[in-house]
């Protein structure tokens, strides 16, 4: 145990939970703060040549030697020394009945009198109502000797750590006995814990805006997928090659076919911050054609130059895949997925089936054109 | 044109495509539900999609595989009237920011609660800083596909019905319900 420094000496640091970092002060102020409700017992001491910081409640010892303040330091002393653990349920019938009853009053006090200088607030609560007293409060006894009881729990926020009961505390017996000692935790502990919330909480809102930019070209997936289906498609093929998703649908009853290639191109949170979420989106609209070898011939015997692209957008292109004997009529598109996938991940599927169903209507024309 | 046609060549046959079928019946189950798929990849022998389970109070994300069976042979008489197994996994992410909650849930210990006439085990383990529920779900293409609205209803109840039971295991793992 560590050396008491001189009761007024002024080394004894105090920090609060309501009011923060008191300074220092004597033992014998600190005395006078804690019967004035202005430290609770919960809070945190330290002077030269303590390891750490402490509760006041566990170092009744700290007053032990002072003159009191009012009525002898036993039952503060006894609310330190009894706190954490459960405290016994006295009585109810045990009280003093005059007490009870006196106006303003409640049992839920330590029993001091009050500091010398007291807050305005602890007067004015002599006119307040008593409280009703539950069979089940557990409380201490008022001090006798109070000539103007107080409901210390309205004076601190943190008021009922001074007069806890079982219920506030959240103890019981068989928690007590399991739990684990808690990690001390110092005054500056607080501070830091808040800082590291604050660091937890913001990387939770980075890494939510960036999931969102990296896969919402997945979102529109779905969607695409979800619209074909209510087309009556049925989805045959999916896979994706690390930058292109590939779909393929089919029509049970007249097997025609849809195919797609979705690449997101702003697939970073900055480039989708100043471009929007964009797609580029292949579309294309099969058929199996009797007669393919025909068409086919005709297909290839189109002039290509090699001058102008295929791919452009925009552009609709015919062709063929022998192997399933169906012709194809494609466009290429650029898409604001924004236009369907909203940041709070809402999809507005009707817009969307509403512009493949017109992709596909379009496409659809020009292969009855060219199959003609 | 011909990359994206050259894509599917590998298959001519709807028959073939019984795990695609069912993983489009499951986006678009989700999508009723409200889920939206954010994630397509293979694992293992089967595919898995990822949803984000947007609005559930408790949950963060469901993932769904859809099992493939090795071997080719049945792949036809399978389309019509076998089953597939979905295997289920509800994700909760934690939040906690405090020091004890954190160390009170990353010390909390597996369980498994037991099959019921609606679904089967279903395991809650806790990985890094989520909860996770699995459970397997066997689904007859014959009920869903080709049944209209009303096989898709049905998979959309089957799939909130699970959904829901994982959600509670998971609570009650985390002592956030009884």
């Amino acid at each position: 145990m560590f050396e008491l420094p001189d009761p007024d000496a002024p080394v004894v640091h105090v920090h609060t939970r309501a009011h923060g970092g008191l300074g220092t002060m004597s033992r014998r102020a600190l005395d006078g703060r804690v019967h004035a409700g202005e430290v609770a017992p919960d809070d945190v001491f330290w002077f030269p040549g303590m390891p750490e910081w402490k509760e006041v409640r566990h170092h009744p010892e700290l007053f032990d030697d002072l003159a009191p303040i009012g009525p002898p330091p036993s039952v503060l002393s006894d609310v330190m020394v009894e706190l954490p653990g459960p405290r016994p349920p006295r009585p109810i019938e045990t009280l003093d009945p005059d007490i009870i009853d006196a106006p303003g009053h409640t049992v839920a006090s330590v029993g001091h009198p009050p500091s010398p200088t007291p807050p305005a607030e602890v007067l004015s609560l002599a006119e307040d109502p008593p409280l009703d007293l539950g069979e089940e409060q557990h409380t201490w006894l008022p001090d006798p000797t109070d000539e103007v009881p107080r409901d210390w729990n309205q004076l601190t926020p943190d008021a009922d750590a001074l007069v806890p009961t079982d219920t506030a505390l959240g103890y019981d017996e068989e928690s007590e006995e399991e739990a684990a000692p808690a990690f001390p935790k110092m005054p500056e502990d607080t501070r830091l814990d808040a800082i590291f919330t604050d660091l937890l909480e913001a990387t939770w809102d980075y890494q939510e805006a960036h999931e969102f930019a990296s896969c919402v070209d997945e979102v529109f997936l779905g969607a695409v997928i979800t619209s074909a289906l209510d087309a009556g498609r049925v989805l045959i093929d999916l896979s994706s090659d690390g930058t292109h998703h590939f779909l393929r649908f089919e029509h049970p009853e007249d097997s025609s076919r849809v195919l797609l290639r979705l690449t997101h191109l702003t697939g970073n949170l900055t480039t989708s911050r100043v471009q929007g979420h964009m797609a580029s989106i292949v579309v294309g609209y099969g058929e199996r054609v009797t007669g393919f070898g025909d068409i086919w011939a005709r297909l290839s015997s189109e002039p290509r130059s090699g001058l102008v692209p295929r791919d452009q957008p925009g552009a609709l292109v015919a062709d063929g895949d022998v192997a399933s004997q169906y012709v194809y009529v494609q466009v290429r598109l650029y898409l604001r997925i924004d236009d369907y996938v909203a940041p709070d991940w809402s999809i507005d599927h009707d817009r969307l089936r509403d512009h493949m169903t017109a992709c596909v209507r379009a496409l659809r024309v020009h292969l009855y054109g060219r199959l003609r | 044109m011909r990359d994206l046609i050259s894509q599917f060549r590998h298959k001519a046959d709807i028959h073939e495509s019984r795990d695609e079928i069912v993983i489009g019946e499951v986006v678009r189950a989700m999508a009723r539900l409200g889920y939206p798929s954010v994630s397509f990849r293979l694992q293992g022998e089967g595919q898995l999609v990822q949803f984000r389970a947007v609005g559930h109070p408790t949950l963060y994300a469901v993932h769904v595989v859809i099992d493939r069976p090795s071997g080719g042979g049945a792949v036809t008489r399978a389309m019509f009237g076998s089953q597939v197994t979905l295997r289920i996994t509800a994700e909760a992410r934690s939040r906690s920011t405090e020091a004890e909650a954190l160390v009170r849930l990353a010390r909390s210990a597996p369980h498994t609660e037991r099959a019921t006439a609606f679904n089967g085990d279903i395991r809650v383990e806790r990985e890094v800083s989520s909860v996770l529920a699995h459970t397997s779900r066997a689904v007859d293409l014959d009920d869903h596909v080709g049944k209209g609205d009303n096989g898709t209803r049905m998979l959309v109840a089957l799939l909130r019905t699970t959904i829901e039971a994982l959600a509670v295991a998971i609570g009650r793992h985390e002592g956030l319900s009884d």
